[in-house]
């Protein structure tokens, strides 16, 4: 029954997203007369770099102005809730005190720097280093419109299967090799560690932390209902290309990567979807990520992957932090009882998980059997550290 | 360094000795415990020696155990009946005997003890609240029905009809038998009664998880073949009864201070 | 109503009577305590804290123009309380006295805890009971959900609901529950939970919380740092101290154990048998069952009781700064690592009682049932047969407020060690025999 309801409501966003395709031309940026493809070192620091970003700001701007009617309208509804009413000031983001906070792990500040540094390379790095490895694909969601990306995302060609097979052989060779290496190498780590897209959803969520916005809390049913968004974008992604499609109008990335290398291209319905992920990712975790589907499809080969999530079943308190930090909103990692390996496909080995953990080494990342980041409770609890130090 | 060890096991009737020595029991004996513990220890002790040859300077460690074990001086250590009483079965059980499960009936408490294979102590229950199931209320049923302890057991075996007894306290048992004999039932009856209740209470202090292994039948009151009898009923299987039970807490004692040297 | 001064005064020497047996018992407990070796440095403000409450009779120590929060279970967040200015104490009840008023009030089958609570609200003359302006009472089991009503016609009381599963759903409603519970808090106590007070409870409590987990990190080490006993009576004393004091003075007590830890010092001198205590909760003063355990040889060496360890182990976490992630993390916090048997899941704390096995070398585990406690007596069967495939010999132990069964438990918790013993290389004698 349920998994019916899921289908008609696949069907139901494959045809919404069709009518937003067809009336798209509407939506601001939809047709460029001309596409500038021609871009430049320099062009980075002119003026006219400046004129290529417009259609980025009003997208942030759009986003923001849809945050603020979001929090507004959350705040109205608290204030008319008998229950919260009186807790509608303690929520807002004036108040000068600060939670607890654990000091920054080596892991995390290795990801984030890891982070910024591919997401330079991938939108800049053709400018900066010239285009040494452009034949290798990266199953990324970086747009593969911009050409000046240090290597290329298998997005593309995944999502043009039928474009895929007209390549010459030591292409296709080149393009499955490198794309069947990461995911063997990285899987879906390549979502927690590279993607570009991650970094901005990222940036989103520190943004509402920043400013101790509310969020949106892990709920299964949440992801239950995310499920046949995901399942459209699937379709879309695999399927459009044979129906002569091109799912690259759909994506949101096409109006983030190619509009800050400097080129000027049609935005068609991504940048209005990009609005959608800017504010989802904002009050929810990673949100695209639950639907990508180039995710998806390295999360399929998970079971592969050299980065595993590791449980002491025994040291583990069931106390659903790990879920509860969890961005993908994976429930095994603490309902899990008998496996030492939670690895997920949806896991994007953020390690977010093991950060929140309070029991030392029950939750740690390895990598070809090595732990590289592990569970304890002392830094858990650093932030509640006495002042002065014991001595001995 | 002793050849020979000895177990003292100062129950709240009597107080036994047991020397053991090369892995066998030599010889037991058994005495009122009257005031002086320490003392009717320490005589039972030289007259086991004496009466088998034996110097004090050849008996090693000494072990006291049961309900005034921390008074017998004379011991080096104690140790709980219980421990003493699932070491006993080592050498007081028969062949056959699985190690599975020991009924102790003793003077003023009766527990069970549940061993694994290598008769070390699993799990044990106790009825040490009321005398009920233990050899005090058999020995005020003897007096009530005018015959003694050593006689019940022979006695009941004769019933054809056993009485229903259902009381569990020994007070309102008693009263219970009175009027029972006031009826004019035979006592024959009455005492197969009373040891098919006994066996009932006994049992249902059992864990019916732990019924591997056999059973075993320890202390004063398995010398009485009626309430063994009653047991073997009770339970619809073979109840053993260990050589010298009431001796088997001391041979236990004596076989744990023979580890001590 | 006491009409005459021949019945007002009756009632004062009955009061008189209570108080008398009262500090009577509660005094000979901590002089046990105190008897017992092996102290650490910074011990005795734990003691003086109980001896404040139980035999001077006064009320928790609670800084000028503060109320008190009674709570009954370690399921009431103590954030909340800070947050809204105030200190919570914990009022389960583990007093013999009490118990045997209440006794006669609550029905025979209900459980000592509840019928002790039951015995202070009847006299009236405990003043960390009196002192309360507020009690929060989780239900957690039908003799909770009747003393919730009994305390109702003294005092104020907030109860709570406790769900017998932990998926989302019932996280969220947990935290409207405390949304609740802190509305109410702030009519009591006057002052305005906000983001920055919140915080601040976070802090407070985290500190306590972070001063526990070095406790607990000392404490495995081997041969034992300290006694078991003492570490509950520590545990314990955290019911009527500030979460600033009790960590002040816990962690006095931690540089004492890390000084012990660098000279070898030991508790006892031999390898004693490690036992873990679990089971329903333990509360000052019937503390009998850890002193006997340790009394007749043996040493608690990890105990799993909500007045011990458990009650402040688990930290809240943080995994969203905002007011309603706080709340969140607190309902988290309060319901799914709890091993309470009072939630339907079974087998939670069977895996939390392996890890202190492992982490404690436990060779035994002593399971204590309080009369009438059902939920704790449900789960032991489970626990007995997954402990017996790990060879550790279990025990339960059925026991009530009063001294009547010491001799029983003693004889039981006799044979219990001596059975961890003998699985050790005896000691041998020596000296010869020249009569007897």
């Amino acid at each position: 029954m349920k998994s019916r309801r899921k289908l008609i409501v696949t069907i139901l966003v494959c045809g919404g997203l069709a009518a937003l395709a067809y009336f798209s031309w509407m939506l601001p940026f939809y047709e460029f007369d001309v596409n500038d493809y021609d871009v430049s070192f320099e062009k980075l620091f002119s003026a006219e770099y400046l004129r290529t970003l417009v259609p980025l700001f009003i997208i942030a701007a759009l986003s923001a102005v849809g945050i603020v009617l979001v929090v507004k309208l959350r705040k109205q509804m608290v204030k008319s809730d008998r229950r919260y009413s009186r807790f509608a000031d303690a929520h807002t983001s004036k108040q000068s005190g600060r939670a607890p906070k654990q000091k920054p792990a080596l892991f995390m500040i290795v990801r984030r720097t890891v982070m910024v540094v591919s997401a330079v390379v991938l939108i800049w790095g053709g400018l900066i280093f010239g285009l040494k490895m452009s034949s290798l694909s990266l199953p990324l969601l970086s747009c593969p419109w911009n050409s000046e990306e240090m290597t290329a995302s298998s997005c593309y060609y995944l999502s043009h299967l039928n474009e895929l097979f007209q390549l010459p052989i030591k292409k296709i060779l080149l393009f499955v090799g490198s794309t069947a290496a990461s995911v063997i190498l990285l899987g879906r780590a390549v979502c927690g560690f590279i993607c570009p897209m991650g970094l901005i959803q990222d940036v989103m969520d520190r943004l509402r932390r920043r400013t101790k916005t509310e969020g949106i809390a892990a709920n299964e049913k949440l992801y239950a209902a995310l499920t046949p968004i995901k399942w459209t974008l699937v379709l879309v992604f695999a399927g459009l290309c044979f129906a002569g499609g091109n799912f690259c109008n759909f994506c949101p990335m096409v109006s983030v990567s190619p509009i800050l290398a400097g080129i000027s291209t049609s935005l068609y319905v991504s940048g209005f979807l990009m609005i959608f992920v800017l504010i989802g990712s904002f009050f929810k975790r990673r949100l695209f990520c639950s639907v990508c589907p180039v995710g998806y499809m390295v999360g399929l080969f998970h079971k592969v992957s050299l980065f595993r999530v590791k449980k002491d079943c025994t040291a583990c308190t069931e106390c659903g932090a790990c879920y509860e930090a969890c961005p993908m909103g994976i429930k095994q990692i603490y309902t899990e009882r008998g496996k030492a390996d939670v690895t997920d496909a949806n896991c994007i080995m953020c390690g977010e998980c093991v950060r929140c953990c309070p029991e030392d080494n029950a939750l740690s990342l390895t990598f070809a059997g090595a732990k590289i980041y592990s569970s304890s409770r002392k830094k858990l609890m650093s932030g509640c550290e006495p002042a002065e130090k014991v001595r001995r | 360094m002793g050849k020979y060890n000895i177990g003292l096991d100062g129950g709240s009737t009597y107080l036994k000795a047991a020397l053991i020595g090369k892995g066998r029991v030599i010889d037991t004996e058994v005495r009122n415990t009257g005031i002086d513990n320490d003392g009717t220890a320490r005589k039972l002790a030289s007259e086991l020696c004496s009466r088998n040859g034996i110097t004090p300077s050849e008996v090693g460690c000494i072990m006291a155990t049961g309900y005034s074990r921390k008074v017998l001086e004379v011991a080096d250590d104690d140790i709980s009946e219980i421990t003493a009483h699932a070491y006993g079965v080592r050498l007081t059980a028969p062949e056959e005997y699985r190690p599975g499960m020991i009924i102790d009936i003793g003077g003023q408490d009766s527990k069970i003890i549940y061993l694994d294979e290598r008769c070390a102590v699993k799990n044990f229950s106790m009825n040490d609240k009321c005398a009920a199931g233990t050899g005090k209320f058999m020995e005020v049923i003897a007096q009530i029905l005018e015959t003694t302890i050593d006689n019940v057991g022979p006695l009941s075996l004769e019933a054809s009809n056993p009485c229903d007894i259902n009381s569990t306290c020994v007070v309102f048992a008693q009263s219970e038998v009175i009027s029972l004999v006031a009826r004019k039932y035979d006592r024959r009856d009455i005492l197969a009664g009373m040891h098919q209740s006994m066996a009932r209470r006994i049992v249902k202090m059992m864990k019916k998880a732990e019924k591997g292994g056999d059973i075993l039948m320890t202390g004063g009151g398995a010398l009485n073949i009626g309430l063994h009898k009653a047991f073997e009923e009770e339970l619809m299987r073979d109840v053993y009864v260990a050589r010298y039970p009431q001796f088997n807490g001391a041979i236990g004692a004596a076989l744990i201070a023979s580890e001590r040297g | 109503m006491l009409t005459t001064a021949r019945e007002q005064e009756r009632k004062a020497r009955q009061d008189r009577r209570f108080v008398s047996k009262e500090t009577q018992t509660a005094a000979k407990y901590l002089r046990r305590i105190r008897e017992l070796s092996g102290a650490p440095d910074g011990f005795d403000t734990f003691i003086d804290t109980l001896g404040r409450v139980y035999v001077d009779m006064k009320g928790a120590d609670v800084p000028q123009g503060q109320k008190t929060i009674g709570t009954y279970c370690v399921m009431v967040p103590q954030e909340l309380v800070y947050a809204a200015g105030a200190v919570p104490v914990k009022l389960c009840s583990g007093n013999y006295t009490a118990f045997s008023v209440g006794d006669d009030i609550a029905p025979r089958d209900a459980c000592p805890l509840v019928k002790a609570v039951a015995g202070f609200r009847q006299t009236g003359l405990m003043p960390v009971y009196e002192d309360c302006s507020m009690m929060v009472v989780p239900i957690t089991c039908d003799c909770k959900k009747k003393i919730a009503g009994m305390l109702g016609d003294r005092c104020e009381v907030v109860t709570m609901h406790i769900p017998a599963e932990r998926g989302d759903d019932e996280i969220d409603r947990f935290t409207e529950q405390l949304y609740d519970l802190t509305a109410r808090l702030e009519d009591v106590t006057g002052n305005r939970v906000t983001y920055s007070s919140l915080a601040e409870g976070f802090r407070r409590v985290g500190r306590a919380q972070y001063e526990l987990s070095e406790f607990i990190r000392l404490k495995k080490q081997l041969p034992c740092l300290i006694r078991g006993t003492h570490a509950m009576t520590i545990m314990n004393a955290a019911a009527y101290m500030t979460a600033d004091k009790w960590s002040e003075a816990l962690h006095r007590v931690n540089s004492d154990l890390r000084k012990r830890a660098e000279s070898k010092k030991t508790v006892t001198g031999r390898k004693l048998p490690r036992i873990l205590l679990t089971g329903s909760p333990i509360v000052f003063p019937n503390m009998k069952i850890p002193l006997l355990i340790e009394e007749m040889g043996g040493i608690v060496a990890g105990d799993e009781t909500c007045m011990g360890e458990r009650g402040m182990y688990d930290p809240p976490v943080i995994t969203d700064e905002s007011f309603d992630g706080m709340m969140r993390s607190l309902a988290n916090r309060s319901l799914r690592p709890c091993p309470c048997p009072t939630f339907a899941d079974n087998s939670q704390r069977i895996y939390r009682l392996k890890q202190l096995i492992a982490d404690n070398q436990i060779q035994g585990v002593i399971y204590h049932v309080l009369r009438g406690c059902l939920v704790y007596d449900f789960e032991y069967r489970l626990i007995e047969e997954e402990l017996g495939r790990l060879g550790i010999p279990v025990i339960r132990l059925e026991s009530d407020y009063n001294e009547e069964d010491v001799e029983q438990l003693r004889i039981r918790i006799e044979a219990f060690i001596e059975l961890i013993k003998l699985g050790q290389a005896p000691e041998k004698r020596t000296a010869p025999r020249t009569g007897f």
